[in-house]
Formats: C-alpha cells, structure tokens, sequence
C-alpha cells in the first residue's frame, strides 16, 4: 500500500503539532527542536506513537527546520528523525513524511537568498530524507511561491517520492508575498506535485472559507493542516484557541466540502486528531474533479484562458525594435524593464519576452531579463525563444507558471521543448508547421495541431496546457491567407478542444497604416473565438476593437470596462503645451510629456547638440544649485532629471552619438547590503551629467566591482552602505582595489558614513548627496 | 512567557500619517506645491500596497548591572537598562508593512526614481504610524516606557536574531534577517518596551 492509493480510496489523516509536544515534554525556547531526534529519540517516537494511536496515517518527522542554511549536521538529524518516526508504525496505512519547512530567508531580489542556493540547501535534505527512508515529502509552512518552487524542484530532482505541499495564507487568502491560491496551485500541479493545501497562520474557523477556492482550482487531493487557533487580535478583536471539540466542528466542514488530507499544525495535540479521524474514519470523502482551464500565472494571480481574450504585450522582442536592440547588445535592462511596466499599464494581461538577438548570450541575458522583469510586475510572462538551453535556464527561475513560445510540429522542436515544459511546468504555444513548413488549409495546420498534442500527451502534457496559434501570413502576398488562419481558429477550437492563440502583426506586413489592417483582422479572429494575442499594448485601435468587442458580445457587464477605457482614452488624448513654456522651464518644473513636445518642436530648426549645451544642461545648472541651496528638494531634483532624460531620449533619435561620454564610472551598493535608494538616486544624476554609469545593483561582492572596474577601463566607483554592518564590506572593497587598481578613486555614501569614518576605510572621498558626487565626479574627469 | 499575539490591520486607513514625518525623511525645510502632491500620490499608493502586520508578547525581565534578562535572551546594555529603568516586565514586538511595499519602491527606483523616494519616506512614516498604534493597544493595559529597538546606542543590533526567532516573525510575518542583520521587508520594525513594576517587583 502506498500513501496515494490510500487517499484515492479514504480520508488520510496527518498527525498534529510536535513542537507544542515538544515544549510538554521540557523543550526551552530557544533550543533547537531537531536536535532531540539525536539527543531524546524515545520522546520523539513517543509523540509519534500517540498521534498514530490518535489515527493518524501519516507522522511528520521532527525535520522541519532541518536545513543547512538554519542548522549543522543535518543528515544525521535527518536520519535519526525518520527513523524515530518508523519506530513508531504498527500497520500498513502508516507513513512517514520528510518535513521540509522554509529557509528563514527570503528570496531574491527583495530578499538576499539566491534561487539556486535554496534549491542546493533543499536538496540536501530531500537527499538526506529519501536516504533514510522517508515514504513521502511534504513541503510545508511556505508563503513565498519561490522559496515553495525551489523546494519542489529540489524534490524532483533528489528523488521519486511523492510530493505533498502546503501553503500559508492570512484572513485575504494571499500569502504574505501576496499570491493567491489560484497562482499558487498553478504553479504546483505544473511541477507536479501529488497534493496541494493549507496549513499553520489561521485556524480551522478562519481558514475554512478559503477551502472552496482551493477545491475549485486543483484537481489534486487537498490537504488541510490548520492550527488550534491561537490568540490573535485582528482589528481589535481577540480570537482564542481551539479545543479538541471547536476543532472538530470546522473540520467535519472542510471534510464536507472536498478536503481529504485532515490533520493539524500548531497547538494541536491527539486529541485534535483523535476528534477528527473518529469523525471520519469511515466516511467517503467527495469525488475529486479535474478543472480543465488553461492558467499560468506570476508570483501573485493566475490568468485564466477563459471568455475574455488574453492580451499579450508584443514590446520586449527585439525584431524591428532598433532601441530594443541598443538595449540589450548594451545590457541595459532598465529599458525593459519600463517597456514591462508600461504595457502594463496599458492593460496588457501578459508579457512576451524575447531577448533574441545574435551577438548576444541569451542564455544569460534572458534569466537577467526574467528575473528583473517578474521582479516589478504583477503580470505572467510569456517566455519566447528559440534555444532550449535558454527556455530551460528561464523556466526554472521564472516565479510561477510560464507560457512557452513555442514548439511546433517538428520533431526535433517537440523533442527539445516538451521535457523542459513536463519538468518546469507550463502552458505552451504550439505553432502548426512541421518539416513541410506551413500548409495552406485550415485542415492540413488541424492536424498538425492534432499530432502536436498527442505528442505532448505522450510526456505527460495535458491538452488545456497546449494553446494552438495557426500562424498568419501576410495579406499583400497571399489574398487567401487570412481566411484560412480564421479557418483554422475555428476548426482547432471545435475539433481539439484547446485555446487558440495568434501574433496578429504579421498580417499587415508590407501595407500601409498597418494598425488598421491588424485591429479589422483581429475583430474577425475574436469573432472565431480567438482566447490570446500578441499584440502591441499602445495601438489605441486593437485595444478599441477588444473592448468594444467583449460588450457587443455581452462579456462585458454593463459595458462598464469599454466605458472606463474609453473615457481614459480621452482623458489622455494630447497634450496642451503653453506658448510661454520653454524646454528649460519644462526641465526645471519636472514636466515629462511636455519636455517630450517640446524637444521634438526645438529640433525642427536647431541642432541636436546645441539643444543639449543651451537648454538642457543649463536647466540642469539651474536645478543642481537651487537644490544645493535648498530651494528645491531631492523629489523635484530627480523629477527634473527624469525629465531631462526624456528630453535627451527624443533628440538621441535624430543622432546615434549625440555627445561623447563625460566618463565611465561604477557604482554598487556593497555586499551584504540590501538598501539602494541612494545610490539609485546619484545613478540617475550622473547620468544627466552625462557620465556612464555600469550600475551592478546591491548586495555586490567586491570581485564583482573590481571585475566591473577593469573591464569598463572606469576612473571612478561609487559605493554605497546604509549600516555599520555593511560598512565592513565597504572597506573590503576599497582594500581590493588598492591592491589590485589602486588609481581608481573610490567615492562612499550612505547613512552612517561621516568624512571621518570614510578616511578610516581608505575611500578617496565622502560625498554627502547625489550633487556632491557629480561635482567631485566632474573635477576628476575635467 | 506568556503567548505570541498576532495583531492584523486590515484597514489601514484606520491609520493617521504624519506629512511633516515624511518631508523630514525627503529633507524638505519647508512645504512645496509640488512635493506636496507627489506625497499625496505616494500615501495613496503605499496604503494600498500596505499589509500591516505585526506581532508581540509580555516578557518579564530582570535588570542587574546593566545587564537585561529576558525569557529568550540576555543582553548587556547601559542605553537599554537606562531606557528600561523601573521595569520588570517588556513587550517584545515586530510590526512590518509587508513585502509588497518593498516591490513597489523597487519598481519606481527602476522608471522614475523621484516617486520611488517619496514612496520610501512614505513608508518609513507609515511603520513609524504603525508602531504607534500598536504601542497605544498595549499602553491601555500598563504604564510604558518609549520603545528602543536593537541597534539604537549600545544595545547590539546582533539581538535582532534572538527577537525574530521567539516571535516566529518569519513564520507569522514573512520577516527574515540578512547575514548583516538588516530585516526583509525592509520596513520592519522590533522593539522592547518596558512595562514599569508589572509583577510589583520593583520596589
């Protein structure tokens, strides 16, 4: 018997809470609860025995925080606890799980944690776990779907047991890394796990409204572990613990309303188990159902493949894209990261990222681009590439399920792209070509769809994670080329029973007003029951056709998100620029749309660089002294210069080169330091100056700076430390460089640094602001 | 020591905020139309992305020459003693606005860096706003000292790891500390606050 054919059949039971056992039998705070598997094993076992006496099935072994990054010594805990619990098993419908609980640390890039090196820290307990025996694994007590993900993967990756996971959630039913439960079970049955739930932060009473959202989303048995309750004031109300018989009530609940993994987390005792499993030993739990939507999702919600059609922003793929380009042969991905922010806004539900370019690594420039990205958005993402070595690298950090673009029906291509996605878990855009490339019926690309998804069957890939697009020729070339794409819409969506997905732009290539021709062809698509697009987020006239088509369709209550879009569209229809407002002004008063007018009028009969030297730096002058003397303050000196930049953006379109760099310079916030506001800030004004500034980021080790240093040829760096904690670091950095470059001048800031403590560390310069920097920054290079 | 209280807002409007908190954070001597509305925009924007959290328990302690027990922890302090004068017992706490305040501040600093450090200050006033609230819950039960959190003067900042674990701050809050003993989210705040002769221990 194994522990998932004994939840297909009857309700499983888990056992209760072992630390509240522990502190009854004379564990102290502060003691380490895992090293009693070495130093008490009777009294462990002891605890095990009751709760497998109480009717628990399954005993979670005293691992919880058996992880090398909280403790030593963790295979011998490991061992010892597994093996305490296997003492304690008298009949085959006992098991014992490998506790796996978080590592204390958050994450990267708010946190300091690196993905990997939770993934090598899990591993090492997963390996410690199967070794000694463990029948299956329960990840338990996560609240960041990251930290929850590089567990999973260490499990897979370390063994065959079964997987059971559990998540914490607070009375909004988000974690406090603020995901859903929708988002997170569609990251876990991606990686496929065997059961997903609930556990510790509420009790069975707060917890168990939230049960039926979780039932409705996953199709894998649910498993409910909630906590006796425990005094807690929300709002100013007291809420107090659970006894056996509170507990009891709220679970027979949860049970009726599809649970079928039961048992309890903090304060629960077995009595608490014991209450529930003599409720419920012989009743049939309710049938599972399998949920067939297609979902992905981001660290914080899921996008459902349902009524309304997916917009997915086309803006990060470098095809046609000459800034995109710059960009990233420049590796500068604050340029994608607003081109994500920005379709964001515009409504997009979905981003495409393609890094795509020859002379780049894209391996590594498409993780950087990923991590960044899902770093400041809300919005799933669509990883596009043609490398299955960089989909591989990408799918394994990207926090949530990914859609793939995309497979074919090429051998090979299926070959490469369908273990990535089995093993990673996501949603794929299959297109219908093969070797033959593209036919020219909807019949024919039917059945290359069709053999695209038995394919993907036949590695465990579910039809609902398979999204067709039946691609779209160009109009001018082939008269007929759009009617078979709508053709094949149409008859993938009936014959297969999967969604369908198109990149609409295509179509218009070679004709003029392009965006007209793409918003009519994509009404036609939408009328064929289209579920996705790529599509670009800024045309006025495919974002019209959508919105104006879910009302006419009747998918859009009372029209009322046509009616919010349009009217928003009015709003910022142009832009009225004053006949007295000047570039100058414009730049000093930290006006963007107008600066953007404006630069674009002074070019039509001026130089670009005498633009730069009359009107823009002057500005900038103006602004830097008034700031110095406290005039203005530090919002409106970066407003100016964010305007500035804008100014600058527009008049770099006319020329390539628009003036030779002021000087190379490097900054980081040093390691172990996670505070970046300040160096973000002098960043931003020495760029204005016109210096260019290699920003590595925080939490940087010296290495790093020096490797910067040597390769950019800077004659300058600037680090930055909030604490006196960090300011160790600091000094760090500066030895190595006196060692290794000792003509680069090395400027500090930062909270707790003084002239004094900067001269202590061997810096060359302290510099109390962002301006003070520049000026210093300007003497060096004059 | 006696059981973690876990305190929830889930209004945070039920929050004040001080502006002149926040235009000393930006350095701002004096008001500006400008600034002003760039913090009206800020506030609006951290409330939404607020999640306050925070949790505490009673303690009783013992002060002997400079040197504070607690339950968990023993800590050698002349600043602390001194803040703690007249004491036997201390809440010990930790509030935190949760991490997506922390996402948003980073996604200005990457498009417009001069919302972000609104933003920021924003933030810092509103766990200060916070700290408040929480410190007025208890302060209808005893008379209490200010609150001193590790790092102020010579109490070592190292304690901070000792006060996350006995609250279970990463469990309960999602707050963890770095090798460097800065707390993730960044605007978390700890603290001890002295409760004057709660167990008539004091003479």
């Amino acid at each position: 018997m194994n522990v998932l054919e004994l939840i297909s059949r009857k309700y499983v039971f888990f056992d209760g809470a072992m630390g509240t056992q522990l502190q009854a039998n004379g564990l102290k705070s502060g003691e380490i609860p895992e090293k009693w598997n070495i130093e008490k094993p009777e009294i462990i076992t002891k605890i095990h025995k009751a709760y497998f006496e109480a009717g628990a099935n399954i005993a979670t072994a005293n691992t919880f925080g058996a992880n090398p990054i909280k403790i030593d010594n963790i295979e011998a805990i490991i061992s010892a606890a597994i093996l305490n619990a296997k003492k304690a098993i008298t009949n085959e419908e006992q098991f014992v799980a490998l506790d796996i609980g978080p590592t204390g640390k958050l994450l990267k890039p708010l946190g300091e944690l690196d993905f990997e090196d939770a993934v090598s820290a899990f591993s090492k307990v997963v390996k410690a776990g199967e070794k000694a025996g463990a029948d299956l694994i329960l990840i338990e007590t996560m609240s960041d779907p990251y930290e929850m993900k590089a567990a999973v993967l260490a499990a897979k990756e370390n063994s065959n047991l079964p997987i059971f996971t559990t998540f914490v959630i607070d009375e909004n039913g988000k974690t406090v890394t603020g995901c859903d439960i929708p988002a997170m079970v569609a990251l876990l049955e991606g990686l496929g796990v065997s059961a997903i739930g609930l556990n510790c932060s509420l009790g069975a009473e707060q917890l168990k409204k939230f049960v039926p959202i979780l039932i409705e989303a996953t199709s894998l048995p649910v498993i409910i572990n909630p906590n006796a309750g425990m005094p807690v004031i929300i709002d100013g109300n007291t809420c107090y613990k659970d006894d056996a018989d509170d507990f009891l009530k709220n679970m027979k609940e949860i049970a009726s309303t599809g649970a079928r993994i039961l048992g309890g987390c903090c304060g629960t005792t077995p009595e608490h188990i014991k209450a529930i499993t003599s409720a419920l030993k012989d009743s049939i739990p309710k049938e599972i159902t399998v949920k067939n939507d297609t979902i992905v999702s981001s660290y914080s919600h899921a996008c459902y493949f349902n009524k309304k059609t997916v917009l997915i922003g086309e803006r990060i793929n470098p095809t046609g894209k000459p800034k995109l380009k710059t960009a990233l042969r420049e590796n500068n991905i604050d340029y994608l990261i607003k081109e994500a922010i920005n379709q964001e806004e515009k409504g997009a539900h979905m981003l495409d990222v393609n890094v795509g370019l020859p002379e780049i690594d894209e391996k590594t420039v498409l993780c950087e681009a990923i991590k960044e990205i899902q770093a400041v958005t809300t919005l799933p993402l669509q990883i596009d590439t043609s490398d299955p070595v960089a989909l591989e690298s990408a799918m394994r950090i990207y926090n949530g399920k990914p859609l793939v673009n995309s497979v074919n029906g090429k051998k090979e291509s299926m070959e490469a792209v369908f273990p990535i996605v089995k093993k990673y878990g996501g949603a794929v855009i299959a297109l219908t070509l093969d070797e033959n490339g593209i036919p020219n019926s909807a019949r024919e690309r039917t059945e290359i769809a069709r053999r695209i998804i038995e394919k993907a069957s036949e590695y465990g890939i579910s039809r609902k994670d398979i999204i067709v697009d039946p691609l779209c020729l160009t109009v001018s070339s082939d008269k007929n080329a759009p009617s078979i794409t709508l053709d094949s819409i149409e008859m993938i969506k009936n014959e297969l029973e999967v969604k369908t997905s198109l990149g609409i732009s295509n179509v218009s290539f070679g004709l003029p007003n392009r965006d007209t021709v793409n918003s009519v062809f994509f009404a036609h698509a939408l009328q064929k029951g289209l579920d996705a697009v790529i599509m670009n987020p800024f045309s006025t006239s495919m974002q019209s056709v959508y919105y104006a088509h879910n009302a006419l369709v009747g998918i859009d209550e009372s029209c009322q998100e046509y009616i919010a879009y349009a009217s928003e569209n009015e709003q910022t229809a142009t832009t009225q620029i004053s006949q007295e407002l000047t570039l100058e002004r414009a730049i000093i008063k930290g006006l963007k749309k107008e600066a953007n007018e404006l630069s674009k009028l002074l070019l039509l009969d001026k130089n670009p660089l005498d633009i730069i030297n009359e009107h823009i730096i002057p500005a900038l002058d103006i602004v830097g002294k008034d700031y110095e003397n406290g005039k203005v303050f530090l919002p409106q000196l970066l407003m100016s210069a964010e305007t500035a930049t804008v100014a600058f953006d527009v008049i770099k379109e006319k020329i390539d080169a628009v003036s030779s760099s002021s000087g190379e310079i490097v900054i980081a916030t040093v390691k172990g330091d996670i505070h970046d506001i300040g160096k973000n800030i002098v960043k931003v004004i020495l760029q204005n100056y016109g210096f260019t500034v290699h920003d590595l980021g925080k939490d940087v080790l010296p290495e790093r700076i020096l490797e910067c240093a040597k390769n950019t040829g800077a004659k300058m760096v600037g680090l930055s430390a909030l604490m006196t904690t960090t300011v160790v670091s600091m000094e760090e950095t500066i030895k190595l460089f006196k060692k290794e470059l000792p003509d680069v001048k090395i400027v500090v800031g930062g909270a707790v640094l003084t002239p004094e403590y900067a001269e202590m560390i061997g810096a060359d310069k302290y510099c109390k602001d962002a301006m003070e920097t520049v000026r210093y920054a300007q003497e060096l290079f004059k | 020591m006696s059981e973690v209280f876990l305190v929830g807002l889930n209004d945070v409007n039920a929050l004040g905020i001080n502006k002149n908190e926040i235009k000393r954070y930006l350095l701002m001597c004096k008001s500006d139309t400008q600034c002003d509305e760039l913090i009206s925009w800020g506030i609006t924007k951290i409330y939404e992305a607020s999640k306050p959290r925070a949790v505490y328990f009673e303690d009783k302690i013992s002060i002997r020459n400079d040197e504070i027990s607690f339950s968990f922890d023993t800590v050698k302090s002349t600043n602390l003693s001194k803040n703690l004068c007249d004491c036997d017992g201390a809440y010990i706490f930790c509030a935190t606005l949760g991490v997506e305040v922390d996402r948003l501040i980073q996604k200005y600093a990457k498009i417009e860096p001069s919302k972000s450090v609104v933003l920021n200050s924003v933030a810092s006033a509103l766990i200060e706003e916070f700290c408040d609230y929480i410190n007025n819950l208890l302060k209808e039960k005893a008379e209490l000292c200010p609150r001193f959190s590790a790092g102020y003067g010579d109490f070592s900042i190292t304690h901070q790891k000792r006060i996350l674990d006995v609250l279970e701050a990463n469990k309960k809050l999602g707050v963890s500390l770095t090798e460097s003993y800065m707390m993730t989210p960044t605007k978390t705040v700890t603290a001890v606050i002295g409760i004057k002769n709660k167990y008539g221990e004091i003479k």
